[in-house]
């Protein structure tokens, strides 16, 4: 379907404002089921704890780490209470 | 070598950030200086920082704005295969760009457009309908794809 196709069943002709809202629509489906899939990775490195969640996800539905035991991404658990330490100066 | 990972490994949301953390047994050589405990964990599981480098290690799984404007209709078949889509620059998205959904969705987001519509006249109850349709419509979309059967037993009293 097309943008215009939109504006005509809605009856406004504001291209900018249509598009605005039909974004606002993907991304709330988006955040609502898990319709367009996708997975990211990244390199782990030694004495590291922070890394940046991708810009465009938007919901997590899994993190994995790679087991290069089995040459495998294996979803791994997520920590529900916050760690009492708040960052380690000397992690190795 | 990462094995275990399941068992091994675990991570905390922090904001935009993930904290990962490797879990280790008391009694390892670790440093008093770099253990963690929390109470989700028993006392001999501690939480230390990622002990060894793993090149594209960490791996997310989610939902993502992809390509959400696209130049030809998604839900048709070219010459009997998937059709071939490319993506429309956000900044080139015009009005002959085709929503990247399949056509319940798209169908949803016209909903969403009417109760936008509709909130900007001030009508809430007009946009209320509208987002509980929008919302419908999400629902039948991802029913399409399953197939439930359930079945009840038949009351020995019930009238048939």
């Amino acid at each position: 379907m097309t943008i215009q196709e939109i504006m005509e069943r809605t009856g406004t002709n504001e291209t900018g404002l249509v598009i605005a809202w039909v974004k606002d629509a993907i991304h709330l489906i988006q955040s609502t089921y898990n319709e367009n899939v996708s997975t990211w990775s990244t390199n782990i490195t030694d004495g590291t704890r922070d890394y940046a969640i991708p810009a465009n996800l938007i919901k997590i539905m899994s993190v994995s780490v790679k087991d290069t035991d089995k040459d495998k991404y294996v979803r791994i658990r997520r920590i529900a209470q916050q760690p009492s330490l708040i960052k380690d100066n000397s992690p190795s | 070598m990462s094995k275990n990972v399941e068992k091994t490994w675990a991570y905390y949301i922090s904001g935009r950030n993930v904290h990962l953390y490797q879990l280790s047994s008391s009694g390892a050589s670790e440093s008093a200086t770099y253990q963690v405990r929390v109470p989700e964990f028993d006392n001999q599981t501690k939480l230390i920082y990622p002990s060894e480098s793993i090149t594209g290690g960490l791996m997310f799984e989610g939902t993502a704005f992809i390509a959400p404007f696209v130049d030809i209709e998604p839900n048709e078949l070219s010459s009997g295969a998937q059709p071939d889509l490319i993506e429309i620059e956000s900044a080139k998205v015009n009005e002959s760009s085709h929503i990247n959904s399949n056509r319940m969705l798209s169908l949803a987001c016209v909903d969403y457009v009417k109760g936008m519509l509709a909130e900007r006249e001030g009508d809430i109850n007009k946009k209320e309908y509208f987002m509980k349709e929008f919302f419908s419509k999400l629902s039948d979309s991802e029913s399409n794809k399953r197939n439930n059967v359930t079945i009840q037993p038949v009351s020995p009293y019930a009238l048939r």
